[in-house]
């Protein structure tokens, strides 16, 4: 019978179904403070994982969420901890922090992200360098973290959040488009080379989320893309929660490179 | 459909030259943008700006931007810096000169193409080439945006990912599996320039009705 727990954090269901097939995993999560990475990382606790919690400027959801998780699991499950990761050393700081105090990081899920949108004509070039910088320098410097860190032939899970941007495409998101298809490409090469270890690497493509960028599109595109979608809602960072567990867990052994799109059938190729 | 398209060319990598006489060999008129490196008294703006109206002054008009994205050498070694700087790079690049042209074509009521030109492991990823994924993942995230950003203004977007071509020398191994492809399969031979300018007028003359597509000419390398 499956266990569903309220999450306070984030309004919405975790159902952690099955056996807790993440019992005893290191986690770490980056952007934990932010509804996807909340979602994910309450939902990981649930399934018996250890938990980083990693945020950058809002310490209260992180500080917040760990408290709950604690609470209700009657024991230390998750801890948060502060890092700007588009800095190298204070990334690598992060992934040791987190890495010491667990006693190993066998998954790891980022859930960073972030958007500025605009049409090519008004976008400049530091407004390219702080987009690739902010998606994919995190994604870069803890992946690479880890791989120095944790041994060959342990537990490894890479999951990296990017976005329907970057399978698809969108108006007026051309950087952030960038951002996120440099993360599944990049993706899909270290998943080429850390298969030699046992480990994997893929990424979730959501859709536009609730919560994030559905809230403040036009109310015509968001009802264009809903329109649109076989399932006719928008994403919410549950949704998302799924795709999280079973792609960290021992049943997806052999999934590795892959892009996991939950759309909601708006995107089927 | 334009018989003689007027294409920008823009890149310094070793075959663009080679490139640049094929197409005009082929009946396009060529504007080849070398881009000097950038200095501390120009930025990546204004020079792409000084490009694109240079090459639009010599041409008389631009069709069709084709983007070579810079070759990269494989690296055993993880280095996230290097990763992140060639995306970034690669990224400004592209939009920068798309910044550039698209309102010249709009301007000019042409029906244009942007044509980017990257390595096949954009699309796949490959072992020992984290940059040249990345970036080359960049360009193909960016290219798809723009695609549906400038449909509008009737310009089209679409990539070339190619493999192995003569003249780029990236210093990637062939795998086992591509090894067999070549062997047993007589695919993903060693191509051209020569195949790449054959796409790249397809595409450069129009008519062709499609973009926000990643068409990869790799002899099979990938399918």
């Amino acid at each position: 019978m499956p266990n569903t727990d309220t999450n306070r954090a984030t309004g919405g269901s975790v159902t952690a179904s099955g056996p807790a097939s993440l019992a005893g995993r290191r986690v770490l999560i980056a952007g934990a403070s932010g509804a996807i990475g909340a979602a994910i990382a309450a939902a990981v606790a649930d399934a018996g994982a250890r938990v980083c919690l990693h945020y950058h400027r809002s310490s209260g959801p992180a500080e917040r969420l760990a408290e709950r998780i604690n609470a209700e699991r009657g024991q230390s499950r998750a801890f948060p901890a502060q890092a700007d990761l588009t800095d190298r050393e204070a990334a690598e700081n992060l992934f040791d922090r987190a890495f010491d105090r667990l006693g190993g990081v066998d998954v790891l899920i980022n859930c960073i992200g972030t958007a500025r949108d605009d049409s090519i004509m008004m976008l400049t070039e530091r407004d390219a360098d702080l987009m690739l910088r902010g998606n994919l320098a995190p994604v870069v410097y803890l992946c690479e973290a880890m791989r120095r860190r944790c041994a060959a032939g342990d537990y490894g899970r890479i999951i990296n959040i990017t976005s329907i941007t970057g399978l698809v495409g969108q108006p007026m998101r051309s950087l952030y488009g960038a951002a996120k298809g440099a993360v599944i490409a990049y993706t899909k090469g270290l998943a080429r080379e850390i298969a030699g270890r046992g480990w994997t690497a893929n990424c979730i493509a959501p859709q536009v989320l609730d919560g994030g960028i559905a809230d403040v599109m036009k109310p015509q595109v968001r009802a264009a893309i809903m329109g649109s979608t076989p399932i006719k809602r928008s994403c919410t960072p549950n949704d998302l929660v799924g795709a999280a567990l079973f792609l960290a867990s021992a049943e997806a052994g052999f999934i590795t490179g892959t892009v996991l799109n939950v759309t909601g059938g708006l995107v089927t190729w | 459909m334009v018989s003689h398209p007027r294409i920008w060319l823009l890149g310094r990598e070793t075959y663009a030259g080679a490139l640049a006489d094929m197409l005009a060999a082929q009946g396009a008129t060529v504007h080849h943008s070398e881009e000097s490196d950038a200095t501390n008294a120009e930025s990546a703006t204004e020079r792409l700006e000084r490009s694109a109206e240079a090459a639009h002054a010599a041409l008389g008009g631009i069709d069709a931007l084709v983007f070579l994205d810079r070759m990269r050498q494989a690296s055993a070694e993880p280095d996230p810096d290097r990763v992140l700087t060639e995306t970034i790079t690669a990224s400004q690049r592209l939009f920068l000169a798309v910044r550039a042209l698209a309102p010249r074509m709009a301007k000019d009521g042409v029906e244009g193409n942007v044509i980017v030109i990257c390595d096949d492991a954009a699309s796949s990823g490959r072992e020992g080439f984290l940059a040249g994924s990345a970036a080359g993942g960049a360009l193909i995230g960016m290219s798809k945006c723009l695609a549906k950003e400038l449909g509008r203004y009737r310009i089209a977007v679409n990539v070339l990912c190619h493999g192995f071509i003569e003249g780029i020398d990236t210093g990637v191994q062939l795998t086992v599996h591509e090894q067999m492809l070549f062997k047993v399969m007589g695919l993903a031979r060693q191509g051209n320039p020569g195949h790449l300018a054959a796409n790249i007028l397809h595409l450069a003359r129009g008519g062709h009705w499609m973009t926000g597509q990643v068409l990869r000419v790799d002899d099979g390398l990938i399918i």
